[in-house]
């Protein structure tokens, strides 16, 4: 087994690569129309599905969101870099995330039945303090934008890569492609389309890994000798240079990604209440399988002796590299692209709904409470547009992300504990809450560009969390979480009425 | 290509997969569209928290993966359960008129 064996398929030209990114978009578009004309009336059924999104349509769902572009070569590239302790750290935790949402959407969903939003919650949770929701509006925005353009930048590198099509011309075709059906249908369509998407995550998938490894000579075995000869520790759980170097970190930017994430919310305030929580742990517990299976990339590609400078210095192309080298059809090469294109559409479009119903509920009725429905529909679809022009502008923009990712970051990690604490702890109040995040930006930060990632998280996670803490014993009160019930549907809006009437 | 056995099983299984993702898919539809504008509460939201279910997924993820470095066979887990999380998709649609609260 040599590298010098890897040699690319024939056949992977630009129109083909414009033909696929284009045609996903078009046929998610037919569908959009569809959805928009049969279950889309107004804003509410565009942010939250009129609250009729059933357990199949929730699981599969929330399965595609998660399912990152990056998320199916960072699997593969983990393990390339890491062996199996990589993957194990990458997969577990990036399940787990899903599940672990279930205690919080049960007791959301039951307090708040109207809900559909983070940030409003946020705000009846601290007697509609602007300055608590505003830092929750702010990070769930910036998280999202922060979606779409990873997601953006890792499918144009996919698709430049595999067929040749300039980068910037790739991500301009890529953004259209989702923003024109996405704009159309709102959660009903991301939910539809990302539910199809979940099939090209998973039977492709699998099936063009098992082919990957049909044309290994001595197949599984092979790779299973060949990997541990390169180093045993490979083939091994346990390796602490993995956890401490990037294992641990990421859990915890896991969890502060799925509980601070807009586009998970929307969907726990969308789903039938009877089936919520049954969504949430099916959607994790099915999403372990698809890191896992393409993890085996990242194996064939140590089996093989690859090095990061073969793939042009990022670990993240393994997986494309692997496939695209390893002697399989064109055909079967295309199918893989579509798995990354799959995960990266649903991704966008599930954040580009969630942004949505940010900017209705929280932005839009918040600054000006008496906008008309028709005008609040138009600004929630225009939203869609924005963001992801934003985002599209960030990519060309040619910028380093590094600002962008470590500003969210510092938001959603600093946001974490107190989020969680407020939804659990009746106790939690307005002081302990915002301080708590302030204090964890102001000090956290510093420290974590000090002493690095590890040391950064803990700082940031124990100060937000013990000045919650403290902040409960400087004004101790209990919430009345019957005060949730207080937020109203945007259906039962007169000019919402007279629609559902029609 | 020459397909080995276990490519031509996942196929298969792959196919079984997709068909039953596929009948639960159509239903999902026709039940949204039958649902719109209909009155439904949605039921209640379930009382548990699920932590075992939880906990026992999460441990049997990490074991799947560390069985990977013992048996090479393993390699092929991740296909196989991707196939079998296919065909689960498939049954949540079909199932869920069936599923009270939780």
């Amino acid at each position: 087994m040599d590298k010098t064996q890897l040699v690319l398929t024939p056949g992977l030209t630009p129109g083909l690569g414009y033909a696929v990114t284009i045609g996903l978009g078009l046929a998610s578009l037919v569908l959009a129309v569809f959805v928009r004309n049969r279950l889309v009336r107004n804003t509410h059924d565009f942010i939250a599905s009129d609250r009729k999104i059933g357990f199949g349509f929730g699981v599969a769902s929330l399965i595609a969101v998660w399912t990152w572009a990056m998320a199916v070569m960072m699997s593969a590239a983990m393990t390339f870099q890491w062996g199996l302790s990589g993957l194990f750290w990458f997969v577990v935790p990036n399940g787990l995330a899903i599940t672990v949402l279930v205690p919080f959407t049960r007791v959301l969903r039951k307090h708040m039945p109207n809900g559909y939003t983070l940030s409003e919650f946020t705000r009846y949770r601290f007697q509609q303090s602007k300055v608590a929701s505003g830092i929750v509006t702010i990070a769930m925005i910036f998280g999202i934008i922060l979606e779409i353009l990873i997601n953006l930048k890792g499918t144009s590198i996919v698709i430049s890569s595999v067929f040749g099509i300039n980068w910037v011309v790739a991500a301009v075709v890529g953004i259209f492609s989702v923003l024109i059906y996405s704009y159309f249908g709102g959660l009903w369509t991301s939910v539809i389309t990302a539910t199809i998407n979940t099939l090209m995550l998973t039977v492709p998938a699998a099936i063009v890994v098992t082919l990957v490894y049909d044309k290994i000579p001595g197949g599984a075995a092979a790779v299973f000798q060949a990997v541990g000869e390169a180093n045993p520790e490979n083939l091994s759980v346990l390796r602490w240079d993995a956890a401490a170097g990037f294992g641990i970190t990421l859990a915890f930017g896991l969890l502060a990604a799925t509980v601070t994430d807009q586009t998970f919310w929307q969907k726990a305030w969308s789903i039938k209440a009877r089936h919520v929580n049954r969504a949430f742990l099916w959607g994790g517990i099915l999403f372990y399988p698809i890191p896992i299976c393409l993890g085996m990339l990242g194996l064939a590609g140590i089996a093989y002796g690859v090095s990061a400078a073969d793939i042009g210095g990022d670990i993240a192309a393994i997986g494309p590299y692997i496939v695209s080298h390893i002697g399989l059809p064109a055909a079967l090469v295309v199918v893989y692209v579509l798995v990354i294109l799959a995960a990266c559409y649903s991704t966008i479009d599930g954040a580009s709904s969630a942004l949505s119903s940010v900017v209705a509920v929280d932005v839009v009725k918040k600054i000006a409470p008496n906008t008309s429905e028709r005008r609040l529909f138009i600004l929630t679809k225009v939203s869609i547009l924005i963001g992801g022009g934003i985002a599209l502008l960030i990519v060309l923009s040619g910028v380093d992300f590094t600002t962008l990712v470590l500003t969210t970051y510092a938001l959603k990690t600093s946001v974490l504990l107190p989020l969680v604490l407020a939804i659990l702890w009746p106790r939690t109040n307005t002081l302990g809450f915002v301080s708590g995040i302030v204090l964890a930006i102001a000090i956290g930060m510093p420290l974590r560009a000090v002493y690095g990632e590890l040391v950064g998280t803990v700082s940031i996670l124990l100060i937000s969390g013990l000045t919650v803490y403290l902040g409960a014993f400087v004004n101790p009160r209990r919430f009345d979480y019957s005060v949730l019930k207080e937020a109203q549907d945007l259906s039962f809006q007169p000019q919402a009425v007279a629609e559902r009437a029609v | 290509m020459s397909l080995s056995p276990t490519s031509w099983a996942l196929l298969i299984a792959g196919l079984v997969a997709t068909l039953i993702f596929a009948a639960g898919f159509v239903r999902g539809v026709r039940a949204a569209l039958r649902s719109f504008r209909q009155p439904d509460d949605g039921g209640v939201v379930g009382k548990h928290s699920r932590v075992g279910a939880i906990i026992l997924s999460t441990a049997a993820s990490g074991v799947v993966i560390a069985l990977i470095g013992v048996f090479p066979q393993f390699i092929y887990a991740g296909p196989v359960l991707v196939i079998l999380a296919t065909a689960a998709i498939g049954i949540a649609f079909l199932v869920e008129d069936r599923l009270a609260g939780n």
